[in-house]
C-alpha cells in the first residue's frame, strides 16, 4: 500500500495517539524532520515542538511534543515522547501565560545555577510548544 | 431485656462498617482497573525505549566498555566500593489495604539490615505517608519523605523525586540506589520487591543483544548522543514504572482487604442475628411462663 503507513506516539503515562497517516512532521533535535511511507530505518532524538500528523483523509493533527525519540521502519513512525498533547486539548492562553511566567521565572535563576536552569529551560521549552502547536492548530482551522 | 438492646446496636454498627468497606471495595475496584490501564498504556513506552537503546546499543556498547575511559553516562558508573546505599521506599498515602504498607516496609527493613551488616550505611527514602508515619513510629530515621505522588503517579511528579535521588548518585553521595515496592505481575499476583535502579548496568541497557545495529539504520544525531540522553530517560523510566506497578498494587490489595472486611462483616451480622433472634425468643418464652405461672397461682 503506497503512501500509507501507521503513526503511535506513546508517552510513559498513555498511548497518546495511534492510526494510519500519509504524512508524520517531528520537531528533531536539529530542525524538522519528515517521514513519508517507505522511509529508510530511521532512528532519531526529537527536541520540544510541534508535530503534524497528516492522515488518509489530508486531515492534519497538531501535537506538542516535549522531548523524546522516534524510531522509523517497516512503515511504522513510533514516537516515545516524554509528554505529548493533542492540539485539541491545548488551551492557547493557558500556555502562553505559561510561557510567559516560565520565561520571567528563568530570568531570575543564576547562570552558575545549572540545574535549576535546566529545569527552569526545560518548562519554557515545554511550554513553548504548547503554544506553537495550538497557534498552528488553529490557524488551519480558521 | 439489657443484652438484646445490646445486640441490637451491635447488629447496627456491623451493618454500617459493611456499608463502608463495601463502597470502599468498589471504588478501589474501580481505581485499580484505571491503574491496571494506565501501566498497559504504559507498556507500548517503556518497549519502544527498549527498542531504541537496542538499536544504538552498538554504539552504546563501544562508549560504554572502552578499556579504562569514562563511561558514556555518569548512571553508568559503577563505584569502585560500595559504601552508601540509598533505599527509596515506595508506600501508599492511606491505609486500609492490608498487609501492602507493612510487606514492603518490613522488606526494606530487612534489605537495610542486610546492607548495614555488609558495612554498608543505608540512607531511607519514603514517598507515602504511611511509610513516614511507620518510620516515625519506630524511630528510624529518614533521609527524606515524600507524599505528592497520589492515586495515579504523574510522570513529572516521580521525576522529581527520581531527579533529586540521581543528582545525589552523580555528585558521588551515594553508591546504590535502590527501589523497594510491590511489583505488579499480573492482576492476581504482586509481591514487595527490591530493584536496583541506579547505576544502571550497560547489559540492562543494551539487552544483552549483541550490538545488532541495522547497518542501513540512519540515526540522528549519532547513536551516541541518543544513547547518551536513552539513559537517563531509562532511569526516569524505571523509577516511574515502579510507582505505577505500586499505584497499581496498592489499589488491589486495599480491593482486598476490603473484600475479606465485608465477607467477616456479613459472617459476624449473621452470627449476632442469630444470637439476637435466640435472646428474643427466650425471652418470650420466659415472659409466656411467667404469664402462665401468675394465672396458675390464681387459681
Amino acid at each position: 500500500m503506497a503512501n500509507r503507513m501507521t503513526c503511535r506516539i506513546v508517552t510513559p503515562e498513555a498511548e497518546a495517539w495511534k492510526g494510519d497517516v500519509r504524512q508524520v512532521v517531528l520537531p528533531g533535535s536539529d530542525g524538522e524532520v519528515a517521514f513519508l511511507s517507505d522511509h529508510a530505518p530511521y532512528v532519531g532524538r526529537l527536541g520540544f515542538g510541534e508535530a503534524r500528523i497528516t492522515d488518509l483523509d489530508n486531515k492534519v493533527t497538531h501535537f506538542a511534543v516535549l522531548g523524546g525519540f522516534v524510531t522509523v521502519g517497516g512503515n511504522e513512525v513510533l514516537v516515545a515522547a516524554e509528554g505529548a498533547v493533542i492540539a485539541s486539548e491545548i488551551d492557547l492562553d493557558e500556555a502562553r501565560r505559561d510561557a510567559q511566567t516560565a520565561e520571567e521565572e528563568l530570568r531570575k535563576i543564576p547562570v552558575r545555577d545549572e540545574f535549576e536552569r535546566d529545569a527552569g529551560e526545560i518548562k519554557l521549552a515545554s511550554a513553548r510548544a504548547r503554544v506553537l502547536a495550538g497557534e498552528r492548530s488553529s490557524k488551519r482551522n480558521t | 431485656m439489657a443484652q438484646l438492646r445490646e445486640l441490637k446496636t451491635r447488629i447496627k454498627s456491623v451493618r454500617n462498617t459493611i456499608k463502608i468497606t463495601r463502597t470502599m471495595e468498589l471504588v478501589a475496584t474501580a481505581r485499580a482497573k484505571q491503574n491496571q490501564d494506565r501501566l498497559t498504556g504504559a507498556q507500548p513506552y517503556f518497549e519502544t525505549l527498549d527498542r531504541i537503546a537496542r538499536d544504538v546499543s552498538g554504539a552504546g556498547a563501544a562508549a560504554a566498555s572502552g578499556e579504562g575511559a569514562e563511561p558514556a553516562h555518569p548512571f553508568l558508573k559503577v563505584p569502585e566500593t560500595e559504601k552508601r546505599v540509598a533505599l527509596l521506599v515506595i508506600t501508599a498515602n492511606r491505609g486500609f489495604c492490608g498487609g501492602y504498607n507493612s510487606n514492603v516496609l518490613a522488606l526494606a527493613f530487612r534489605k537495610a539490615d542486610a546492607e548495614r551488616a555488609k558495612g554498608r550505611t543505608v540512607d531511607l527514602y519514603v514517598s507515602g505517608k504511611k511509610g513516614n508515619t511507620a518510620c516515625r513510629f519506630q524511630k528510624i530515621p529518614m533521609a527524606e519523605s515524600w507524599h505528592h505522588i497520589g492515586d495515579q503517579p504523574k510522570f513529572a511528579e516521580v521525576a522529581e523525586i527520581a531527579e533529586t535521588l540521581s543528582q545525589k548518585f552523580v555528585a558521588g553521595e551515594i553508591d546504590r540506589l535502590d527501589v523497594a515496592y510491590w511489583r505488579y505481575l499480573s492482576a492476581s499476583n504482586q509481591a514487595p520487591v527490591v530493584e536496583t535502579v541506579l547505576p544502571i548496568r550497560p547489559d540492562d541497557a543494551a539487552d544483552g543483544d549483541d550490538a545488532k545495529v541495522a547497518t542501513d539504520l540512519i540515526i540522528e544525531p549519532s547513536a551516541e548522543a541518543i544513547f547518551e540522553s536513552v539513559i537517563p530517560l531509562r532511569y526516569r523510566t524505571n523509577v516511574f514504572r515502579a510507582f505505577l506497578e505500586a499505584a497499581a498494587s496498592e489499589q488491589l490489595a486495599r480491593r482486598a482487604a476490603m473484600k475479606a472486611a465485608t465477607d467477616n462483616g456479613s459472617e459476624m451480622g449473621r452470627v449476632l442475628n442469630q444470637r439476637y433472634n435466640r435472646a428474643r425468643q427466650a425471652q418470650i418464652t420466659t415472659e409466656i411462663l411467667e404469664v402462665m405461672g401468675g394465672a396458675e397461682a390464681l387459681k
